[in-house]
């Protein structure tokens, strides 16, 4: 019994010191990354402030939260939205710090991160649409159309926030009314392509991570069965738990280097895994038909090295467990027999001494005994209450011959 | 009539146990099942979404750990003193720890408190450790189990050379096993369940441990919390069934002489 609860409790533990590594990870990437507005001087804010969903138009801003919901939270504007007639301006509040863009679309109460709109850089941008998309028609002087096949577009762009949100990249290129009046359709998606690139990068990383997640459970679930003989098996169990720490500390170092872009991350769950097949398909499409500039072709290209290197990881993450477990039953099935065949010759010694010793004191004919005990007188009940009682053999010692009784 | 006592002693039992267990069942299975069906989303929140709740389980736990080591090292030097040394008012002394021991959280708080205040130690983690190291229940418990142990292999330990230290560690100890793992079992527990101290010594909600920022997840999220219920019973729950016997015997122990 005790040693299914130690089983349990170990589980439990790993359970819970892993889901602490992960969650302080999981929070950081699911954070969304926001960059705020405060209202001019009578109280109105760019329109792209506004974010439109099928609940209508929404005004969010910032606050500092307190207990359990410490650090920078979301909240909405009570007084609703108030647009100008040309969709340039809203009517925001005073003295709160109003987001603007946002890496997803912000959910009330959620913790955010505010982005220093002072990093700017280029990056490349992927227009993915299954209908014209509706472009402004004079685009910024920090954008270049740079290929264009079908609907979907390539553009070149400098001088921008280094932290992509898409609802900035439309802004700039769909302008801020059809941002504000939401008039841009569902099916026109803007990726970056250093994002893309980004989150394929970490592909291998991923792998790795599934492996360091998957293989200690697998370690556990095989340390269990060797438990049954724990005092036999120790080393090998000593081995197993060393391993699944040493897991633990690469996790640990492993989730440090993963760095998966806020675009890329799902709405709600970083587990639902839909989402990343879905935003892959789409702007995987896109690239595919724009093979025609290298810069499409080329993240085509590194897109699929890498998937490789991530199957390649977790394939030979889970040849090596299995390699390691089939030698340590081996191992432990060769230590088995060597116990047993200790134990048989250890007995068959014991028995040979035994007899020897028998032997040694059977009398010999014509010899004069000198003493011998009255086989006709019973035993005194006291004599029969001093012997101790025989010890209770437990499971683990029928097999498992100490070192010292070892025949020399 | 013999077989009616023992049907109605068994259905006493069970339902005992059923009124026992109904609030943790009730909060096991209301931590996933929702009006929406069987979901695990807090589940998500708590374990995955954020580390704040296991954060704060981890500095409990931390804390715990501190108080149970720090009592056990003061309740084996007392309960030895009193299992084994003939002093003046020893009697005297060890009726005041059990008056100590009975007295009721709330009694000694302000006090507590004064002293804590003219130590500089409000609002800092020492405020909840260093009262509870000195809580008598694990003195009494270990004087106890110290108590069986004969005097003449105390005495032979002493004839081989051993001084007070050594008969501890080497001889008391290891003959006293139930008692030290009951005695490190409650004052973890003991800890554990803290609700009031850390309210009337620790200002920053930061500090709180996980028994009392539980109260303060804010209503919406009332699945949250029972998550977070069946978080704090695993070690509970862990610790009980892993050294249940030991309790048993440390308890029967303390009872018994």
């Amino acid at each position: 019994m005790k040693k299914k609860v130690f089983c349990a409790m170990l589980l439990v533990l790993w359970v819970l010191v892993v889901c602490t590594l992960l969650s302080i990870r999981v929070e950081d990437l699911m954070m969304p990354r926001v960059t705020v507005s405060t209202p001019n001087m009578d109280g109105s804010l760019p329109s792209d402030c506004v974010f439109s969903d099928e609940m209508g138009m929404h005004l969010f801003y910032t606050v500092e939260g307190t207990g359990w919901e410490s650090g920078i939270r979301v909240r909405e504007n009570p007084n609703g939205v108030s647009l100008d007639e040309d969709g340039t301006t809203v009517q925001g509040g005073f003295g709160s710090s109003f987001i603007r863009y946002a890496s997803k679309f912000p959910k009330l109460g959620e913790k955010v991160m505010i982005e220093q709109t002072n990093a700017r850089g280029a990056d490349t941008w992927l227009v993915v649409a299954q209908e014209e998309p509706p472009l402004v028609e004079k685009l910024p002087f920090n954008v270049e159309q740079l290929a264009k096949a079908g609907n979907d577009l390539l553009f070149g762009v400098t001088q921008v926030s280094q932290t992509y949100m898409e609802k900035e990249a439309q802004s700039t290129l769909f302008g801020l009314q059809a941002v504000a009046f939401n008039s841009i359709p569902p099916d026109v998606r803007v990726y970056s392509l250093t994002d893309i690139n980004t989150f394929i990068r970490q592909l291998p990383l991923l792998s790795g991570l599934l492996v360091l997640l998957i293989v200690p459970v697998i370690l556990w679930a095989f340390s269990c069965l060797l438990a049954r003989k724990a005092r036999a098996n120790r080393p090998f169990l000593w081995v197993n738990g060393a391993l699944a720490a040493a897991m633990v500390v690469g996790m640990a170092f492993l989730l440090h280097a993963i760095q998966i872009p806020a675009s890329m991350m799902p709405l709600d769950h970083v587990t639902d895994f839909s989402h990343y097949t879905q935003e892959l398909e789409e702007a995987f499409a896109g690239l595919r038909a724009l093979t025609a500039h290298p810069l499409a072709a080329e993240a085509l290209t590194y897109a699929g090295t890498r998937q490789n290197l991530a199957v390649g990881v977790l394939l030979i993450g889970f040849l090596l467990t299995a390699i390691g477990l089939t030698v340590e039953a081996i191992l432990v099935k060769k230590r088995a027999v060597r116990a047993e065949t200790l134990a048989r010759r250890a007995a068959k010694l014991r028995d040979a001494r035994q007899e020897e010793f028998q032997r040694s004191t059977q009398p010999v004919k014509g010899q004069s005994v000198l003493m011998e005990r009255d086989q006709t007188r019973p035993e005194s009940p006291a004599s029969t209450a001093a012997q101790p009682a025989p010890r209770k053999v437990k499971a683990d010692d029928r097999k498992y011959v100490p070192r010292h009784t070892k025949e020399k | 009539m013999k077989k009616r006592k023992g049907i109605f002693a068994a259905a006493f039992a069970i339902l005992l146990v059923i009124v026992s267990l109904a609030p943790f069942v009730y909060v096991f299975f209301r931590s996933f099942i929702t009006v929406r069906g069987i979901e695990f989303q807090s589940y998500y929140d708590v374990f995955l979404a954020s580390p704040v709740y296991l954060f704060r389980f981890w500095k409990s736990m931390g804390m715990c750990l501190a108080i149970a080591a720090g009592q056990l090292v003061v309740s084996v030097l007392a309960g030895y003193g009193f299992a084994k040394y003939h002093f003046k008012g020893r009697d005297t002394l060890f009726f005041l720890l059990m008056i100590l021991m009975v007295l009721p959280v709330q009694v000694t708080l302000v006090p507590d408190y004064i002293m804590l205040n003219t130590l500089g130690l409000l609002d800092t983690y020492a405020a909840l450790i260093l009262p509870s190291i000195f809580i008598p229940l694990g003195s009494f418990i270990l004087t106890q189990s110290f108590r069986a142990i004969p005097d003449s292999v105390v005495d032979a330990a002493m004839l081989d050379g051993c001084g007070v230290f050594r008969q501890i560690v080497l001889v008391a100890m290891p003959m006293s096993k139930s008692g030290l793992v009951c005695t490190l079992l409650l004052s973890f527990l003991d800890g554990w369940n803290m609700v009031e101290q850390p309210i009337a010594y620790l200002k920053d909600f930061e500090q709180y441990p996980i028994s009392v920022a539980l109260a303060y997840a804010p209503p919406a999220d009332s699945t949250i919390q029972l998550v977070c219920c069946v978080l704090v019973v695993l070690p509970a729950l862990f610790l009980f069934a892993f050294f249940n016997r030991e309790l048993v015997e440390g308890i029967t122990l303390a009872e018994v002489r």
